[in-house]
Protein backbone atom coordinates (compact mmCIF):
# COMPACT_ATOMS: atom_id res chain seq x y z
CA UNK A 1 0.00 0.00 0.00
CA UNK A 2 0.92 3.65 -0.69
CA UNK A 3 1.96 6.23 1.72
CA UNK A 4 -0.98 8.31 0.20
CA UNK A 5 -3.47 5.97 1.30
CA UNK A 6 -2.40 5.63 4.77
CA UNK A 7 -1.15 9.55 5.67
CA UNK A 8 -5.29 10.72 6.30
CA UNK A 9 -7.88 8.54 6.93
CA UNK A 10 -10.59 11.32 7.23
CA UNK A 11 -10.03 12.32 3.85
CA UNK A 12 -11.44 8.65 2.58
CA UNK A 13 -13.98 9.93 -0.49
CA UNK A 14 -17.38 8.66 0.21
CA UNK A 15 -20.18 8.29 -1.41
CA UNK A 16 -22.76 11.17 -0.25
CA UNK A 17 -24.98 9.90 2.33
CA UNK A 18 -28.71 11.15 3.27
CA UNK A 19 -27.50 14.82 4.24
CA UNK A 20 -27.26 16.34 0.36
CA UNK A 21 -30.27 16.72 -1.41
CA UNK A 22 -28.92 14.24 -4.64
CA UNK A 23 -31.49 15.10 -7.84
CA UNK A 24 -32.63 11.68 -7.53
CA UNK A 25 -33.93 12.30 -4.13
CA UNK A 26 -35.81 14.94 -5.27
CA UNK A 27 -38.76 12.53 -6.55
CA UNK A 28 -38.95 11.25 -3.13
CA UNK A 29 -40.66 14.36 -2.37
CA UNK A 30 -43.19 14.39 -4.35
CA UNK A 31 -46.82 16.44 -2.49
CA UNK A 32 -48.14 14.15 -0.30
CA UNK A 33 -45.10 12.32 1.12
CA UNK A 34 -44.65 11.30 4.21
CA UNK A 35 -41.08 12.65 3.67
CA UNK A 36 -41.69 16.41 2.75
CA UNK A 37 -44.29 16.88 5.49
CA UNK A 38 -41.96 15.77 7.78
CA UNK A 39 -39.09 17.65 6.46
CA UNK A 40 -41.36 20.51 6.35
CA UNK A 41 -42.31 20.11 9.71
CA UNK A 42 -38.28 19.90 10.75
CA UNK A 43 -37.50 23.23 8.93
CA UNK A 44 -40.72 24.51 10.65
CA UNK A 45 -40.08 23.37 14.18
CA UNK A 46 -36.16 24.96 13.76
CA UNK A 47 -37.69 28.46 13.30
CA UNK A 48 -39.88 27.87 15.82
CA UNK A 49 -37.36 27.54 18.57
CA UNK A 50 -35.32 30.48 16.94
CA UNK A 51 -37.96 32.78 17.09
CA UNK A 52 -38.71 31.59 21.00
CA UNK A 53 -34.65 31.86 21.44
CA UNK A 54 -35.62 35.63 20.26
CA UNK A 55 -38.35 36.23 22.44
CA UNK A 56 -37.25 35.11 25.59
CA UNK A 57 -33.31 36.80 25.03
CA UNK A 58 -31.36 32.99 25.51
CA UNK A 59 -28.97 34.40 23.84
CA UNK A 60 -27.49 38.46 24.69
CA UNK A 61 -30.03 40.47 22.78
CA UNK A 62 -29.12 41.85 19.61
CA UNK A 63 -27.03 38.95 18.55
CA UNK A 64 -29.78 37.11 17.05
CA UNK A 65 -32.13 38.42 14.51
CA UNK A 66 -35.89 37.99 14.39
CA UNK A 67 -36.46 35.08 11.92
CA UNK A 68 -39.32 36.84 10.17
CA UNK A 69 -37.27 40.10 9.82
CA UNK A 70 -34.84 37.50 7.30
CA UNK A 71 -37.21 38.52 4.17
CA UNK A 72 -37.41 41.62 4.69
CA UNK A 73 -33.24 41.98 4.76
CA UNK A 74 -33.22 39.70 2.01
CA UNK A 75 -34.28 41.73 0.00
CA UNK A 76 -32.50 45.06 1.32
CA UNK A 77 -29.83 43.41 0.56
CA UNK A 78 -30.94 42.43 -3.36
CA UNK A 79 -32.10 46.11 -3.48
CA UNK A 80 -29.24 48.07 -2.19
CA UNK A 81 -27.11 46.29 -5.10
CA UNK A 82 -24.91 43.99 -2.99
CA UNK A 83 -25.88 40.53 -2.68
CA UNK A 84 -25.14 39.58 -6.42
CA UNK A 85 -21.95 41.06 -7.04
CA UNK A 86 -20.89 39.42 -3.33
CA UNK A 87 -22.32 35.94 -4.72
CA UNK A 88 -20.26 37.30 -8.30
CA UNK A 89 -17.42 38.05 -6.50
CA UNK A 90 -17.18 34.34 -4.52
CA UNK A 91 -18.02 33.25 -7.45
CA UNK A 92 -15.41 34.42 -9.12
CA UNK A 93 -12.58 32.72 -6.99
CA UNK A 94 -14.79 29.78 -6.11
CA UNK A 95 -14.87 28.67 -10.09
CA UNK A 96 -10.67 29.56 -10.21
CA UNK A 97 -9.62 28.16 -7.10
CA UNK A 98 -11.94 24.88 -7.49
CA UNK A 99 -10.81 24.30 -11.36
CA UNK A 100 -7.37 24.38 -10.85
CA UNK A 101 -6.83 22.50 -7.60
CA UNK A 102 -9.16 19.98 -9.31
CA UNK A 103 -6.98 19.82 -11.97
CA UNK A 104 -3.65 19.65 -10.60
CA UNK A 105 -5.13 17.26 -7.74
CA UNK A 106 -6.33 14.97 -10.83
CA UNK A 107 -3.07 15.12 -12.76
CA UNK A 108 -0.57 14.74 -10.00
CA UNK A 109 -3.14 11.77 -8.71
CA UNK A 110 -3.07 10.29 -11.94
CA UNK A 111 0.25 10.48 -12.05
CA UNK A 112 1.40 9.31 -9.10
CA UNK A 113 -0.92 6.40 -9.14
CA UNK A 114 0.26 5.18 -12.55
CA UNK A 115 4.26 6.02 -12.28
CA UNK A 116 5.92 3.93 -9.58
CA UNK A 117 9.00 6.28 -9.98
CA UNK A 118 6.86 9.48 -9.57
CA UNK A 119 4.69 7.98 -6.68
CA UNK A 120 8.11 7.45 -4.78
CA UNK A 121 9.11 11.14 -5.02
CA UNK A 122 5.88 12.79 -4.36
CA UNK A 123 4.92 10.30 -1.30
CA UNK A 124 7.24 11.83 1.15
CA UNK A 125 6.77 15.12 0.10
CA UNK A 126 2.68 14.73 0.29
CA UNK A 127 2.96 13.45 4.07
CA UNK A 128 4.25 16.71 4.67
CA UNK A 129 2.33 18.79 2.91
CA UNK A 130 -0.77 16.82 3.57
CA UNK A 131 -1.86 17.68 7.38
CA UNK A 132 -1.34 21.36 6.64
CA UNK A 133 -4.66 22.83 6.75
CA UNK A 134 -5.47 24.94 3.53
CA UNK A 135 -6.22 27.94 5.83
CA UNK A 136 -2.74 28.08 7.21
CA UNK A 137 -2.13 29.24 4.10
CA UNK A 138 -4.03 32.67 4.20
CA UNK A 139 -0.59 34.00 5.43
CA UNK A 140 1.39 32.78 2.44
CA UNK A 141 -1.70 34.02 0.05
CA UNK A 142 -1.56 37.81 1.51
CA UNK A 143 2.15 38.08 1.13
CA UNK A 144 2.04 36.75 -2.19
CA UNK A 145 -0.83 37.59 -3.75
CA UNK A 146 -2.64 40.74 -1.48
CA UNK A 147 -6.04 40.45 -0.41
CA UNK A 148 -7.57 39.47 -4.06
CA UNK A 149 -9.47 37.02 -5.77
CA UNK A 150 -6.31 35.07 -6.70
CA UNK A 151 -5.25 34.82 -3.04
CA UNK A 152 -8.79 33.45 -2.13
CA UNK A 153 -8.32 30.92 -5.01
CA UNK A 154 -5.41 29.99 -4.04
CA UNK A 155 -6.17 29.41 -0.91
CA UNK A 156 -9.62 27.17 -2.09
CA UNK A 157 -6.95 25.32 -4.68
CA UNK A 158 -5.18 23.92 -2.06
CA UNK A 159 -8.04 22.09 0.13
CA UNK A 160 -9.42 20.70 -3.02
CA UNK A 161 -5.76 19.53 -4.78
CA UNK A 162 -5.73 17.09 -1.69
CA UNK A 163 -9.75 15.97 -2.72
CA UNK A 164 -8.82 15.23 -5.60
CA UNK A 165 -5.34 13.97 -5.27
CA UNK A 166 -6.45 11.22 -3.32
CA UNK A 167 -9.55 10.29 -4.91
CA UNK A 168 -7.54 10.38 -8.27
CA UNK A 169 -4.95 8.20 -6.84
CA UNK A 170 -7.31 5.04 -5.03
CA UNK A 171 -9.37 5.27 -8.09
CA UNK A 172 -6.75 4.59 -10.38
CA UNK A 173 -4.62 2.30 -8.27
CA UNK A 174 -7.87 0.12 -7.91
CA UNK A 175 -8.66 -0.52 -11.67
CA UNK A 176 -9.03 -4.18 -11.55
CA UNK A 177 -5.85 -5.35 -14.09
CA UNK A 178 -8.24 -7.62 -16.15
CA UNK A 179 -9.12 -4.95 -17.82
CA UNK A 180 -5.45 -3.85 -18.67
CA UNK A 181 -5.37 -7.62 -19.82
CA UNK A 182 -8.16 -6.98 -22.08
CA UNK A 183 -6.51 -4.14 -23.68
CA UNK A 184 -3.52 -6.05 -24.29
CA UNK A 185 -5.42 -9.18 -25.59
CA UNK A 186 -6.93 -6.80 -28.03
CA UNK A 187 -4.13 -4.39 -28.69
CA UNK A 188 -5.24 -1.30 -27.92
CA UNK A 189 -2.59 -0.79 -25.17
CA UNK A 190 -1.15 2.52 -26.47
CA UNK A 191 -0.53 4.61 -23.34
CA UNK A 192 -3.55 7.36 -24.76
CA UNK A 193 -6.17 4.02 -25.46
CA UNK A 194 -5.01 2.59 -22.44
CA UNK A 195 -6.15 5.86 -20.29
CA UNK A 196 -9.02 6.97 -22.78
CA UNK A 197 -10.76 3.20 -22.79
CA UNK A 198 -9.72 1.64 -19.60
CA UNK A 199 -7.61 3.74 -16.49
CA UNK A 200 -10.25 6.86 -16.93
CA UNK A 201 -13.65 5.18 -16.85
CA UNK A 202 -12.48 2.71 -14.46
CA UNK A 203 -11.80 5.28 -11.82
CA UNK A 204 -14.41 7.67 -12.70
CA UNK A 205 -16.65 6.81 -10.13
CA UNK A 206 -13.64 7.59 -7.56
CA UNK A 207 -12.75 10.41 -9.57
CA UNK A 208 -15.92 11.89 -9.50
CA UNK A 209 -17.02 11.71 -5.93
CA UNK A 210 -13.59 13.61 -5.39
CA UNK A 211 -14.62 16.41 -7.39
CA UNK A 212 -18.21 16.14 -5.84
CA UNK A 213 -16.44 16.35 -2.27
CA UNK A 214 -14.01 19.37 -3.65
CA UNK A 215 -17.43 21.25 -4.73
CA UNK A 216 -18.55 21.78 -1.18
CA UNK A 217 -15.23 21.77 0.47
CA UNK A 218 -14.51 24.75 -1.61
CA UNK A 219 -17.25 26.72 -0.30
CA UNK A 220 -15.98 26.27 3.01
CA UNK A 221 -12.85 27.10 2.25
CA UNK A 222 -14.05 30.10 0.59
CA UNK A 223 -15.93 31.65 3.05
CA UNK A 224 -13.18 31.44 6.10
CA UNK A 225 -11.21 32.54 3.18
CA UNK A 226 -13.32 35.60 2.70
CA UNK A 227 -13.31 36.58 6.34
CA UNK A 228 -9.92 37.44 5.76
CA UNK A 229 -11.63 40.57 3.60
CA UNK A 230 -11.57 39.46 -0.10
CA UNK A 231 -14.55 40.71 -1.35
CA UNK A 232 -17.51 38.26 -1.66
CA UNK A 233 -20.31 36.66 0.50
CA UNK A 234 -17.64 35.67 3.27
CA UNK A 235 -16.79 39.82 3.45
CA UNK A 236 -20.11 40.70 2.98
CA UNK A 237 -21.12 38.76 6.03
CA UNK A 238 -18.07 39.65 8.27
CA UNK A 239 -18.92 43.52 7.35
CA UNK A 240 -22.88 42.59 8.45
CA UNK A 241 -21.77 41.78 11.95
CA UNK A 242 -19.42 44.54 12.32
CA UNK A 243 -22.58 46.30 12.65
CA UNK A 244 -24.84 43.96 14.14
CA UNK A 245 -26.41 43.62 11.34
CA UNK A 246 -27.22 39.82 12.59
CA UNK A 247 -30.21 39.43 9.64
CA UNK A 248 -27.97 40.86 6.99
CA UNK A 249 -25.42 37.95 8.32
CA UNK A 250 -28.29 35.10 8.02
CA UNK A 251 -29.27 36.07 4.79
CA UNK A 252 -25.75 35.52 3.27
CA UNK A 253 -25.57 32.15 5.28
CA UNK A 254 -29.05 30.80 3.88
CA UNK A 255 -27.30 32.28 0.40
CA UNK A 256 -24.38 30.25 0.63
CA UNK A 257 -26.70 27.33 1.59
CA UNK A 258 -28.30 27.84 -1.78
CA UNK A 259 -25.63 28.47 -3.92
CA UNK A 260 -23.87 25.28 -2.58
CA UNK A 261 -27.22 23.38 -3.02
CA UNK A 262 -27.07 24.14 -6.97
CA UNK A 263 -23.37 23.81 -7.53
CA UNK A 264 -23.69 19.74 -5.81
CA UNK A 265 -27.42 19.43 -7.38
CA UNK A 266 -25.63 20.36 -11.10
CA UNK A 267 -22.98 18.17 -10.15
CA UNK A 268 -25.28 15.14 -9.69
CA UNK A 269 -26.55 15.25 -12.72
CA UNK A 270 -23.73 15.72 -14.48
CA UNK A 271 -21.94 12.67 -12.24
CA UNK A 272 -25.16 10.34 -13.32
CA UNK A 273 -24.73 11.33 -16.84
CA UNK A 274 -21.23 9.92 -16.80
CA UNK A 275 -21.80 6.98 -14.45
CA UNK A 276 -24.75 5.77 -16.21
CA UNK A 277 -23.46 2.77 -17.06
CA UNK A 278 -23.81 1.23 -13.97
CA UNK A 279 -25.66 -1.30 -12.59
CA UNK A 280 -29.06 0.35 -11.00
CA UNK B 1 -20.63 -32.89 -48.47
CA UNK B 2 -18.99 -34.46 -51.10
CA UNK B 3 -16.42 -36.22 -51.12
CA UNK B 4 -13.53 -34.08 -52.88
CA UNK B 5 -14.66 -31.12 -50.35
CA UNK B 6 -13.88 -33.34 -47.36
CA UNK B 7 -10.60 -34.72 -48.96
CA UNK B 8 -9.68 -30.42 -49.33
CA UNK B 9 -11.06 -29.98 -45.88
CA UNK B 10 -8.79 -32.76 -44.66
CA UNK B 11 -5.84 -31.49 -46.26
CA UNK B 12 -6.59 -27.81 -45.14
CA UNK B 13 -6.60 -28.97 -41.78
CA UNK B 14 -2.98 -30.42 -41.84
CA UNK B 15 -1.53 -27.02 -42.09
CA UNK B 16 -0.39 -25.20 -38.68
CA UNK B 17 -1.62 -22.07 -38.10
CA UNK B 18 -0.49 -21.81 -34.23
CA UNK B 19 2.45 -24.10 -32.93
CA UNK B 20 4.05 -24.36 -29.61
CA UNK B 21 7.00 -25.50 -29.23
CA UNK B 22 8.17 -26.83 -25.57
CA UNK B 23 6.78 -24.48 -23.90
CA UNK B 24 7.61 -23.92 -20.39
CA UNK B 25 6.06 -21.46 -17.88
CA UNK B 26 7.50 -19.88 -14.47
CA UNK B 27 4.97 -17.46 -12.51
CA UNK B 28 7.72 -15.27 -11.21
CA UNK B 29 8.52 -16.28 -7.48
CA UNK B 30 7.67 -19.60 -7.91
CA UNK B 31 10.50 -22.27 -7.44
CA UNK B 32 8.88 -24.34 -10.55
CA UNK B 33 7.14 -24.34 -13.95
CA UNK B 34 3.73 -24.95 -13.85
CA UNK B 35 3.96 -27.02 -17.00
CA UNK B 36 7.20 -28.10 -18.99
CA UNK B 37 7.66 -29.00 -22.74
CA UNK B 38 4.32 -28.70 -24.16
CA UNK B 39 4.03 -29.30 -27.66
CA UNK B 40 1.37 -29.37 -30.03
CA UNK B 41 0.06 -27.75 -32.90
CA UNK B 42 -3.14 -25.86 -34.41
CA UNK B 43 -4.24 -26.27 -37.96
CA UNK B 44 -6.48 -24.12 -39.92
CA UNK B 45 -9.63 -24.42 -39.50
CA UNK B 46 -9.04 -27.33 -36.59
CA UNK B 47 -11.29 -27.64 -33.39
CA UNK B 48 -8.64 -28.37 -30.78
CA UNK B 49 -9.62 -28.68 -26.91
CA UNK B 50 -7.16 -28.84 -24.10
CA UNK B 51 -8.51 -30.80 -20.90
CA UNK B 52 -7.08 -30.63 -17.30
CA UNK B 53 -8.18 -30.39 -13.95
CA UNK B 54 -8.42 -27.02 -11.86
CA UNK B 55 -4.86 -25.64 -11.41
CA UNK B 56 -3.18 -27.57 -13.96
CA UNK B 57 -2.25 -24.33 -16.00
CA UNK B 58 -4.72 -24.33 -18.99
CA UNK B 59 -5.41 -20.62 -18.74
CA UNK B 60 -1.44 -20.07 -18.70
CA UNK B 61 -0.93 -22.11 -21.85
CA UNK B 62 -3.60 -20.21 -23.29
CA UNK B 63 -2.15 -16.86 -22.43
CA UNK B 64 1.07 -17.69 -23.75
CA UNK B 65 -0.63 -18.79 -26.84
CA UNK B 66 -2.64 -15.33 -27.19
CA UNK B 67 0.77 -13.78 -26.61
CA UNK B 68 0.11 -12.59 -23.05
CA UNK B 69 2.33 -13.96 -21.19
CA UNK B 70 6.13 -14.92 -22.61
CA UNK B 71 7.25 -18.46 -22.12
CA UNK B 72 10.04 -18.87 -19.85
CA UNK B 73 11.12 -21.34 -22.69
CA UNK B 74 10.18 -22.61 -26.18
CA UNK B 75 7.79 -20.32 -28.54
CA UNK B 76 4.74 -20.21 -29.84
CA UNK B 77 4.93 -19.68 -33.43
CA UNK B 78 2.02 -18.42 -36.03
CA UNK B 79 1.84 -19.64 -39.68
CA UNK B 80 -0.05 -19.03 -42.59
CA UNK B 81 -1.51 -15.53 -42.23
CA UNK B 82 -2.62 -13.31 -45.23
CA UNK B 83 -3.35 -10.19 -45.48
CA UNK B 84 -2.75 -8.77 -41.63
CA UNK B 85 -0.05 -8.53 -39.16
CA UNK B 86 0.91 -11.70 -36.84
CA UNK B 87 -0.61 -10.09 -34.12
CA UNK B 88 -4.07 -9.39 -34.89
CA UNK B 89 -4.85 -13.42 -35.66
CA UNK B 90 -5.49 -14.20 -32.80
CA UNK B 91 -8.00 -13.30 -29.92
CA UNK B 92 -9.37 -14.52 -27.27
CA UNK B 93 -12.58 -15.05 -25.25
CA UNK B 94 -12.17 -15.07 -21.28
CA UNK B 95 -14.04 -17.00 -18.59
CA UNK B 96 -16.09 -13.99 -17.09
CA UNK B 97 -17.05 -12.15 -20.17
CA UNK B 98 -14.34 -9.05 -19.58
CA UNK B 99 -16.72 -6.94 -21.20
CA UNK B 100 -15.79 -2.58 -20.38
CA UNK B 101 -18.74 -1.99 -18.19
CA UNK B 102 -18.89 1.40 -19.37
CA UNK B 103 -18.78 0.74 -23.34
CA UNK B 104 -22.02 -0.22 -24.98
CA UNK B 105 -21.92 -3.60 -26.12
CA UNK B 106 -21.48 -2.27 -29.78
CA UNK B 107 -18.32 -0.43 -28.39
CA UNK B 108 -17.60 -3.39 -27.20
CA UNK B 109 -17.74 -5.61 -29.77
CA UNK B 110 -15.49 -2.79 -31.52
CA UNK B 111 -12.96 -2.70 -29.16
CA UNK B 112 -10.41 -4.96 -31.08
CA UNK B 113 -11.31 -3.02 -34.27
CA UNK B 114 -9.58 0.45 -33.38
CA UNK B 115 -5.94 0.53 -35.07
CA UNK B 116 -6.61 -1.54 -38.02
CA UNK B 117 -6.95 1.38 -39.93
CA UNK B 118 -10.41 -0.14 -40.89
CA UNK B 119 -13.33 3.26 -42.29
CA UNK B 120 -15.91 3.89 -39.71
CA UNK B 121 -18.60 1.89 -42.20
CA UNK B 122 -16.09 -1.18 -42.32
CA UNK B 123 -16.17 -1.03 -38.67
CA UNK B 124 -20.06 -0.93 -37.78
CA UNK B 125 -20.62 -3.51 -40.45
CA UNK B 126 -17.93 -6.15 -38.69
CA UNK B 127 -19.67 -5.03 -35.49
CA UNK B 128 -23.26 -5.86 -36.81
CA UNK B 129 -21.70 -9.25 -38.50
CA UNK B 130 -21.01 -10.19 -35.27
CA UNK B 131 -23.84 -9.54 -33.21
CA UNK B 132 -25.70 -11.05 -35.93
CA UNK B 133 -23.79 -14.27 -35.77
CA UNK B 134 -23.45 -14.56 -31.91
CA UNK B 135 -27.36 -13.77 -31.73
CA UNK B 136 -27.02 -9.82 -29.98
CA UNK B 137 -28.07 -7.18 -33.01
CA UNK B 138 -30.80 -6.35 -30.86
CA UNK B 139 -28.88 -5.59 -27.68
CA UNK B 140 -26.34 -3.70 -29.38
CA UNK B 141 -27.45 -0.37 -27.38
CA UNK B 142 -27.24 -2.07 -24.04
CA UNK B 143 -24.62 -1.43 -21.10
CA UNK B 144 -23.32 -5.40 -19.98
CA UNK B 145 -24.73 -4.85 -16.46
CA UNK B 146 -28.31 -4.88 -18.38
CA UNK B 147 -27.69 -8.64 -19.72
CA UNK B 148 -27.35 -11.86 -18.43
CA UNK B 149 -24.42 -13.82 -17.57
CA UNK B 150 -25.03 -15.97 -21.20
CA UNK B 151 -25.88 -12.97 -23.11
CA UNK B 152 -22.33 -11.14 -21.83
CA UNK B 153 -20.47 -13.99 -23.45
CA UNK B 154 -21.58 -14.15 -26.39
CA UNK B 155 -20.77 -10.38 -26.32
CA UNK B 156 -17.65 -11.48 -25.48
CA UNK B 157 -17.32 -14.13 -28.30
CA UNK B 158 -18.90 -11.15 -30.77
CA UNK B 159 -16.23 -9.00 -29.85
CA UNK B 160 -13.27 -11.69 -30.58
CA UNK B 161 -14.81 -12.84 -33.90
CA UNK B 162 -14.99 -9.24 -35.23
CA UNK B 163 -11.55 -8.68 -35.84
CA UNK B 164 -11.68 -11.91 -37.88
CA UNK B 165 -8.87 -13.84 -36.43
CA UNK B 166 -7.71 -17.13 -37.93
CA UNK B 167 -7.08 -18.41 -34.27
CA UNK B 168 -9.42 -18.30 -31.80
CA UNK B 169 -8.57 -18.60 -28.13
CA UNK B 170 -11.35 -19.71 -25.25
CA UNK B 171 -10.53 -19.76 -22.31
CA UNK B 172 -13.70 -21.91 -20.74
CA UNK B 173 -16.08 -19.44 -21.88
CA UNK B 174 -18.96 -21.24 -20.85
CA UNK B 175 -18.07 -22.40 -17.07
CA UNK B 176 -19.80 -19.59 -15.74
CA UNK B 177 -23.42 -19.77 -17.23
CA UNK B 178 -26.14 -22.18 -16.49
CA UNK B 179 -26.16 -25.78 -17.79
CA UNK B 180 -29.39 -25.07 -20.25
CA UNK B 181 -27.81 -21.44 -21.32
CA UNK B 182 -24.21 -23.47 -21.86
CA UNK B 183 -25.82 -26.23 -24.17
CA UNK B 184 -26.94 -23.47 -26.48
CA UNK B 185 -23.81 -21.39 -26.56
CA UNK B 186 -22.27 -24.87 -27.55
CA UNK B 187 -24.52 -24.98 -30.44
CA UNK B 188 -24.37 -21.45 -31.27
CA UNK B 189 -20.09 -21.67 -31.38
CA UNK B 190 -20.69 -24.85 -33.48
CA UNK B 191 -22.53 -22.98 -35.93
CA UNK B 192 -20.50 -20.31 -35.98
CA UNK B 193 -17.23 -22.36 -36.13
CA UNK B 194 -18.59 -23.90 -39.13
CA UNK B 195 -19.41 -20.62 -41.06
CA UNK B 196 -16.21 -18.69 -40.54
CA UNK B 197 -14.07 -21.57 -40.13
CA UNK B 198 -11.25 -20.26 -37.95
CA UNK B 199 -9.06 -22.60 -36.02
CA UNK B 200 -10.23 -23.02 -32.08
CA UNK B 201 -8.09 -24.00 -29.08
CA UNK B 202 -10.27 -24.30 -26.52
CA UNK B 203 -9.92 -24.34 -23.06
CA UNK B 204 -12.40 -26.66 -20.57
CA UNK B 205 -12.44 -29.07 -17.85
CA UNK B 206 -15.45 -30.27 -19.06
CA UNK B 207 -14.75 -33.44 -20.57
CA UNK B 208 -18.31 -33.76 -22.12
CA UNK B 209 -17.95 -30.18 -23.94
CA UNK B 210 -14.62 -31.17 -25.27
CA UNK B 211 -16.01 -34.23 -26.83
CA UNK B 212 -19.03 -32.81 -28.11
CA UNK B 213 -17.20 -29.40 -29.96
CA UNK B 214 -13.59 -31.03 -30.89
CA UNK B 215 -11.93 -32.24 -33.75
CA UNK B 216 -9.11 -33.24 -31.44
CA UNK B 217 -8.35 -33.32 -27.59
CA UNK B 218 -5.37 -32.93 -25.84
CA UNK B 219 -4.92 -33.52 -22.53
CA UNK B 220 -3.26 -31.75 -19.53
CA UNK B 221 -1.98 -33.10 -16.70
CA UNK B 222 0.38 -32.80 -13.97
CA UNK B 223 3.39 -35.99 -13.75
CA UNK B 224 3.54 -37.79 -10.71
CA UNK B 225 0.85 -36.69 -8.98
CA UNK B 226 1.10 -32.93 -9.31
CA UNK B 227 4.83 -32.86 -7.85
CA UNK B 228 6.41 -32.27 -11.61
CA UNK B 229 5.51 -29.88 -13.79
CA UNK B 230 2.73 -30.45 -16.23
CA UNK B 231 2.64 -31.47 -19.58
CA UNK B 232 0.64 -32.76 -22.49
CA UNK B 233 -0.24 -36.67 -21.38
CA UNK B 234 -2.63 -37.71 -24.57
CA UNK B 235 -3.70 -36.31 -28.07
CA UNK B 236 -6.91 -37.65 -28.81
CA UNK B 237 -8.53 -37.58 -32.45
CA UNK B 238 -12.32 -37.54 -32.14
CA UNK B 239 -13.73 -39.26 -35.02
CA UNK B 240 -17.68 -38.91 -34.01
CA UNK B 241 -18.99 -37.48 -36.91
CA UNK B 242 -20.99 -34.30 -36.86
CA UNK B 243 -23.58 -33.28 -35.64
CA UNK B 244 -22.69 -35.24 -31.97
CA UNK B 245 -25.33 -35.87 -29.63
CA UNK B 246 -24.43 -36.81 -25.86
CA UNK B 247 -26.36 -40.06 -25.80
CA UNK B 248 -24.46 -41.92 -28.67
CA UNK B 249 -22.98 -44.58 -26.99
CA UNK B 250 -19.74 -43.55 -29.02
CA UNK B 251 -19.72 -40.86 -27.51
CA UNK B 252 -19.96 -41.68 -24.23
CA UNK B 253 -16.79 -44.00 -25.02
CA UNK B 254 -14.82 -41.29 -26.22
CA UNK B 255 -15.77 -39.20 -22.97
CA UNK B 256 -14.60 -42.55 -21.26
CA UNK B 257 -11.10 -42.37 -22.77
CA UNK B 258 -10.71 -39.11 -21.51
CA UNK B 259 -11.66 -39.63 -18.14
CA UNK B 260 -9.26 -42.50 -17.68
CA UNK B 261 -6.61 -40.75 -18.62
CA UNK B 262 -7.45 -38.25 -16.54
CA UNK B 263 -7.36 -39.66 -13.29
N1 LIG C 1 -0.46 -14.86 -11.21
C1 LIG C 1 -0.07 -16.05 -10.70
N2 LIG C 1 1.00 -16.11 -9.87
C2 LIG C 1 1.41 -17.28 -9.36
N3 LIG C 1 0.81 -18.45 -9.59
C3 LIG C 1 -0.26 -18.47 -10.40
C4 LIG C 1 -0.76 -17.27 -10.99
N4 LIG C 1 -1.84 -17.58 -11.75
C5 LIG C 1 -1.99 -18.90 -11.64
N5 LIG C 1 -1.06 -19.45 -10.83
C6 LIG C 1 -0.90 -20.87 -10.51
O1 LIG C 1 -0.57 -21.54 -11.69
C7 LIG C 1 -1.30 -22.75 -11.78
C8 LIG C 1 -2.01 -22.84 -13.10
O2 LIG C 1 -3.01 -21.84 -13.17
P1 LIG C 1 -4.04 -21.79 -14.37
O3 LIG C 1 -3.28 -21.74 -15.65
O4 LIG C 1 -4.97 -20.67 -14.10
O5 LIG C 1 -4.79 -23.18 -14.23
P2 LIG C 1 -6.12 -23.70 -14.93
O6 LIG C 1 -6.55 -22.71 -15.94
O7 LIG C 1 -5.75 -25.01 -15.52
O8 LIG C 1 -7.14 -23.88 -13.86
C9 LIG C 1 -2.23 -22.81 -10.59
O9 LIG C 1 -1.74 -23.74 -9.68
C10 LIG C 1 -2.21 -21.42 -10.03
O10 LIG C 1 -2.26 -21.49 -8.63
MG1 LIG D 1 -8.25 -21.48 -15.96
Amino acid sequence: MSIASSIHPSTTVSKRSDHSIGVKDLSRFGIGSRRLWLGLTGVAAFIAIWKLAFLFHWVRPGTLPDPFAVPAAFAGEFQSHRLLPAIGSSLIHYVWGLGLGSLAGFLVGLAAATSRGFDDFQSLLARILRPIPPLAWVVFAIAWFQVSHAGAAFVIAIGVFWVNYFATFSGVRNVDPRHYELARAFHQDGLLRRIFTVTLPAAAPSILAGLRTGVGQAWMTLIAAELLGVPGMGQEMNAAAGVGAYDVVVVYMLVISAVYGICDGSFSIIENRLLRWRPK
Amino acid sequence: MTIAVREKDMMAKTEPVLVAEKLDYTFPGADRPVFGGVDFALAKGEFLSLVGGSGVGKSTVLRCAAGLLEPGAGRIVLQGGKAHSGRRRRSIVFQDSRLLPWQTVEANVAYGLHGLGLSRQEIAARVEDALKLTLMVDYAKRWPSELSGGQQQRVGIARALAVEPSVLLMDEPFSAVDALTRGRLQAELLNIWERRRMAVLFVTHDIEEAVLLSDRILVMGGVMGGSQPACITNHNPVDLARPRSRKEPEFFRVAATIADQLQ
